[in-house]
Order: C-alpha cells, then sequence, then structure tokens
C-alpha cells in the first residue's frame, strides 16, 4: 500500500541523495550536511506522525537526553580524536540497530519469515558493529594495544562463532520456541565475533576496518528498515553501506592489502616476523647506494639534477655546497639552509604529526617559507593517519588552504622538480623499499617518491621500521637530512633556526 | 511499504549512493565518513517504532537504550560533521593575490 507516509518518505531520500550530492565540493558541503540533516529529523517527525507516537513523552525525553549527549560531544572533541569518536558514534549505531532486532523478535506476536530474516541480519551486523567499532575506538584511542592481539586458534573460534551465529539464525527463522533465548544467543555470538574481527586488526590498518565497519552500520540499519518495513531507513542504510563500501575498497588499493589480509591480521604477520628476527628482508636494500644500483626504483642521479630547477624559476644554487661546507653543522641548521635556498618545498605528514600533535606547528612553518616567497605544497598518502582523510582534517584546522593540499596521483610525478621534501612524521607512505622489497608487506604499495626530489628533510621521532616493519632506506640517502626527535619540537627548532 | 518495494528501494539506493560517493574527493572523505555515520544512526526511526510497540517493560526499557544509542549516533554526528566541514578554507578566500607576491619575491631572491 502506498501511502502519503511513502510519498514523504521518497521526497525525504530525495533530499538525503541531493544532500549527499553536494558533499562533493568543500564549497557546498556544509550545506548538503545540514540537508541530509534536516532530512533526517523530518524523517523523525514524519515517523511520529505516522505511528501516532507524537504523544509518547518517553521517546521524547530520550531523544532529548541523546541529543544533549551527542552535542556536548560534536562541541567538545578535538579533531585528534576524531577517528575513535566516528568509531564510537558507529558502534552506537550499529547498536541501535541490534536493539531494534531484538525488539521485534520480542514481540508478543512472532513476526513472519522475512521479518525474523531481516531481523536476524539486523541482529547479526549489527551486534558486529557495535563490539567492533567499540573495539576499534580502544585501539585508534590507544586504550588497546596497537599491535594486532591474535589469540591461540583465533581463526578456528572465529570461524566457530561465526558458524554458529549462522546457526541460530537459522534457527529463529524457522518456526520454533523459545525465540527469545535463541535472540539473546545470537546477540551474543555477534558480539564476540565482533571483538574477535576488531581485535587482530593493527593500528595503522584501522582506517580500512573503521571504513568497513561503516559500511556494516548502514547495512544494520538497512536491514532494520526491512523489519519495521520502513522504505526511508531501508535507503537511507543503503546509501551509507555503499558508501563504506567505496572507501574501503579506495583504501585497500592505496595499501595494496586484500580485505581478507587486513581483517585477520595477516598482513602484519609477515612484518613482526621479519622486525623480531632482527635481519633485514632478503633482497632489501639497506643502503642508498644499494637502492640506486638495484632494479625497479629509478632514482635519478640527485646531484646532478640540483640546479636545473622548474619551469624557468631557477631556485638558487648551492644547498648541497652549503652544507657540505659546514659538516659540523647541526641536521635542523642544515634543514634550515636547505630550506632558505629552496623554490618549491612539499610537505609529507604522517600520522606521526597528529601523535606528536604538530599541526600547528607545520601551519607556522608554512608561513614562514610562504613569507620567504616559497612555494609550498602538502603531498598526503591516501592511508596517511588512521582514517580515510585524517591528515586533510588536521591540516584544515589549522587553516592551511585546501587547493594546497596534493593527492598521491597529483603529485607524484612532480617531485623530481621539487627543491626540498619535508617529511613530517611519515614513514611507510615514502618508503621506497615498497618498489622493490619483495615478500614484505609494503610491497607493491604506491608510495609518494619523495626519494626523487632534490633534498629531503626528515624529522621523525626514529629511523626505526615504520608500521609495516620495513626499514626504511630513504634514511640512508645522501641527499637525505635526518631531524630526529619530536616532530612538534624539531619543527620549533627549524623555525627558529629559519628566524636566524 | 512491501517487501519487494523495499527490496527495489535498497538495490536502487545502493547503486545510487555508490555513483554519489565515488564523486566526493579524498580531501573530504573523513567528513564523508562521519556524515555517513552519522546518517546510519537513521536506525533511530526502527528504534522509536519498535519501542512504542514493546508491550514488556524490559523490552520498553532496551528500546529507550536503542532510541538513545541512536539519537547521540545522529546529532553527534551531523553536528561534528558541520564543524570538521568549517573548517575548510580556501586560498583564494583566505589570501588574496597570493600568487603575485610569490611570483615577486622569488624574482627578488635571485641575486
Amino acid at each position: 500500500m502506498y501511502s502519503v507516509f511513502t510519498f514523504f518518505a521518497v521526497i525525504l531520500i530525495v533530499g538525503i541523495v541531493w544532500g549527499i550530492r553536494l558533499m562533493n565540493s568543500p564549497r557546498t558541503a556544509v550545506r548538503g550536511n545540514r540537508i541530509a540533516a534536516l532530512c533526517v529529523l523530518a524523517g523523525v517527525v514524519l515517523t511520529l506522525v505516522e505511528k501516532g507516537l507524537l504523544t509518547q513523552g518517553l521517546l521524547w525525553g530520550t531523544m532529548g537526553v541523546g541529543a544533549l549527549i551527542g552535542w556536548v560531544i560534536a562541541a567538545k572533541v578535538a579533531m585528534i580524536q576524531m577517528p575513535q569518536l566516528v568509531g564510537t558514534l558507529n558502534g552506537l549505531g550499529g547498536g541501535a540497530s541490534a536493539l531494534v532486532a531484538l525488539l521485534v523478535l520480542g514481540q508478543d506476536t512472532v513476526p513472519d519469515f522475512p521479518s525474523r530474516l531481516a531481523c536476524v541480519a539486523a541482529l547479526a551486523v549489527g551486534g558486529v558493529t557495535f563490539s567492533g567499532s567499540l573495539v576499534a575506538a580502544g585501539k585508534l584511542a590507544r586504550w588497546l594495544p596497537q599491535l594486532p592481539v591474535i589469540m591461540p586458534g583465533h581463526a578456528l573460534w572465529s570461524s566457530l562463532v561465526l558458524v554458529g551465529l549462522i546457526g541460530v539464525g537459522a534457527l529463529i527463522c524457522v518456526p520454533v520456541s523459545a525465540l527469545s533465548m535463541l535472540a539473546l544467543l545470537a546477540t551474543v555470538l555477534a558480539l564476540v565475533f565482533g571483538v574477535l574481527l576488531a581485535i587482530r586488526v593493527g593500528g595503522a590498518d584501522m582506517p580500512i576496518t573503521i571504513s568497513l565497519l561503516n559500511s556494516l552500520s548502514g547495512v544494520a540499519g538497512s536491514f532494520a528498515g526491512f523489519a519495521v518495513r520502513d522504505p526511508l531507513l531501508v535507503a537511507a542504510g543503503g546509501i551509507v553501506g555503499a558508501a563504506g563500501l567505496i572507501l574501503t575498497v579506495i583504501m585497500c588499493r592505496a595499501s595494496n592489502r586484500s580485505l581478507v589480509a587486513i581483517i585477520s591480521g595477516r598482513s602484519l604477520l609477515a612484518a613482526q616476523r621479519s622486525a623480531g628476527q632482527g635481519v633485514p628482508v632478503p633482497s632489501m636494500p639497506v643502503t642508498g647506494s644499494s637502492v640506486r644500483r638495484q632494479g625497479g626504483v629509478e632514482v635519478p642521479p640527485l646531484a646532478a639534477g640540483n640546479d636545473s630547477s622548474v619551469g624557468g624559476v631557477a631556485a638558487p644554487v648551492g644547498s648541497k655546497e652549503a652544507a657540505a661546507a659546514q659538516p659540523s653543522a647541526s641536521p635542523v641548521e642544515r634543514a634550515a639552509d636547505l630550506l632558505r635556498d629552496a623554490g618549491q618545498v612539499v610537505v609529507v605528514p604522517g600520522y606521526g604529526m597528529a601523535l606528536a600533535e604538530a599541526q600547528r606547528d607545520v601551519r607556522n612553518l608554512y608561513d614562514r617559507l610562504e613569507e620567504m616567497g616559497k612555494q609550498v605544497r602538502f603531498a598526503i598518502h591516501p592511508v596517511a593517519g588512521r582514517m580515510p582523510g585524517h591528515m586533510h582534517v588536521l591540516l584544515s584546522e589549522v587553516e592551511i588552504p585546501y587547493e594546497r593540499l596534493c593527492e598521491l596521483d597529483d603529485i607524484n610525478d612532480e617531485f623530481a622538480a621539487v627543491d626540498v621534501v619535508v617529511v613530517v612524521g611519515a614513514n611507510d607512505v615514502v618508503n621506497p623499499a615498497a618498489n622493490t622489497a619483495v615478500n614484505t608487506p609494503i610491497y607493491g604499495m604506491p608510495v609518494l617518491k619523495v626519494e626523487e626530489a632534490k633534498r629531503v628533510v626528515v624529522c621523525n621521532q626514529d629511523t626505526r621500521p615504520g608500521y609495516c616493519g620495513v626499514p626504511n632506506p630513504l634514511y640512508e640517502l645522501p641527499d637525505v637530512v635526518l631531524c630526529l626527535g619530536d616532530a612538534s619540537e624539531t619543527m620549533r627548532e627549524l623555525l627558529s633556526e629559519l628566524d636566524h | 511499504m512491501g517487501l519487494v518495494g523495499l527490496l527495489i528501494v535498497f538495490v536502487l539506493s545502493v547503486a545510487v549512493g555508490y555513483k554519489l560517493l565515488s564523486e566526493v574527493p579524498v580531501l573530504l572523505h573523513t567528513p564523508l565518513m562521519s556524515g555517513m555515520n552519522a546518517l546510519s544512526g537513521i536506525t533511530l526511526l526502527s528504534a522509536l517504532v519498535a519501542t512504542a510497540a514493546a508491550t514488556a517493560l524490559g523490552l520498553r526499557w532496551l528500546g529507550v537504550v536503542a532510541v538513545l544509542f541512536a539519537t547521540v549516533n545522529v546529532v553527534g554526528g551531523f553536528l561534528v560533521t558541520d564543524r570538521m566541514l568549517r573548517m575548510f578554507r580556501s586560498d583564494r578566500a583566505g589570501r588574496p593575490g597570493k600568487t603575485a607576491s610569490m611570483s615577486t619575491t622569488e624574482a627578488e631572491k635571485r641575486p
């Protein structure tokens, strides 16, 4: 039966789609988000009117409390905590869908087969989303260990729980007694499976896991929509499911890893093994010179390309000479000299910048360099940080114009023309070993070719291998200046050095 | 709405969503994710309906929890997305005539 309700629901779906359409440009995205939010609000009112629930004080009161909590959280959270906030909120959404399924199953009148099927699906997916997201948020907030936690027989237990969940779900679908007991059992199994799923994913694989869980929360909502026969909910859930799926696929491609390898923690096992043995991975070039000679990476001779600059703007030569002339100079002094002589500078931020909360200092450095007449851009790897687009948000927070933020594909062929690359807390995403080190987790991952730039300044905490466990031959290259230590402090030292 | 109608709605929305969302630039992926996350809290609608229909006291309380979770998800999600999106700033708006000034300083620098 197509009622007035259905008509309005379709209008709201169109509104949501329109809002999302506006989200594809930073100029219109604020409006798009608000339109989508208004449509959800209208959906709530519409549902309350249609079901005759306008007088239910309990519902209004609960929503009031929830809105207050949501408002306080949104106002208080620091941008740096965004990944764990998204994870937590995502878990709440999934949890709500699972609870709805429990409610429908627990009704006095046993629902028909399609509804029971939808409930089971919503319960299972929602439960997994709830516990999985909370574990992921815990890892992102560093309350839980960053490394994958793998229990003895982890894969076996996961499979058993999953099979059990499917079995109990099937039992709920066929008409049997003890429906509520089975539903509770399914809930427990789903929650356990979510924990088993998320706990063995490592910290740096979180962007992918969060995307996946985001997709699942949408799917759970959609199933809940089937359970209560609400087209608006089905459509919105479907859109969210697609969104999460897209982000998951993009991230997997950008890190050259399969989803299965990530959620089974396998992508990290090889890394831990090689790191544990303390030997370089076979066929891994460790020194700079060997990198040059080995096939795969085509590193142009840096010394020769020094004075041939881009676009006719001859950058003042002599950076290398200056550095060579005073071998006693500290790395920061040398880095400052390089920056003074540079025309084009590219900053490569990584999760280390977020950890050191160095984005404000990076912004100051950006301002200083711009004042000095340098062209400064930022090269951002798709999987830098702990969620898709994490670096963009942190840099936007410190008011760096988004035109300066460049994607991997757009900037990767231009590094040869760059005078100085400043790496701030990034390691794996600039590791040239990704092109050569076969059989390592990093092999084949597209990386930023910073080694092609004339000079590289690395402001990382240390030279230890990154999350992927593969040593970074970049550190050994002769044209690389290492300014080790806390990124925030290094930035400040670099700034004061530039002011001299 | 009938089951078949709902299935059609589902398939259509996934297709339209996939098309629309693949056009969003990486720049906006975090706000996109948090916005979509907020949208998934629309399960609030089902929570409202199911809670109102629940008769047993225990189930009613479960429903209240569901409504609470979903509302926090929707309100928190949309507000934080709004906050994030308002941070994105354009070069052109903030710093007029920048490219021009850059080329002059570039020229000055040359000895």
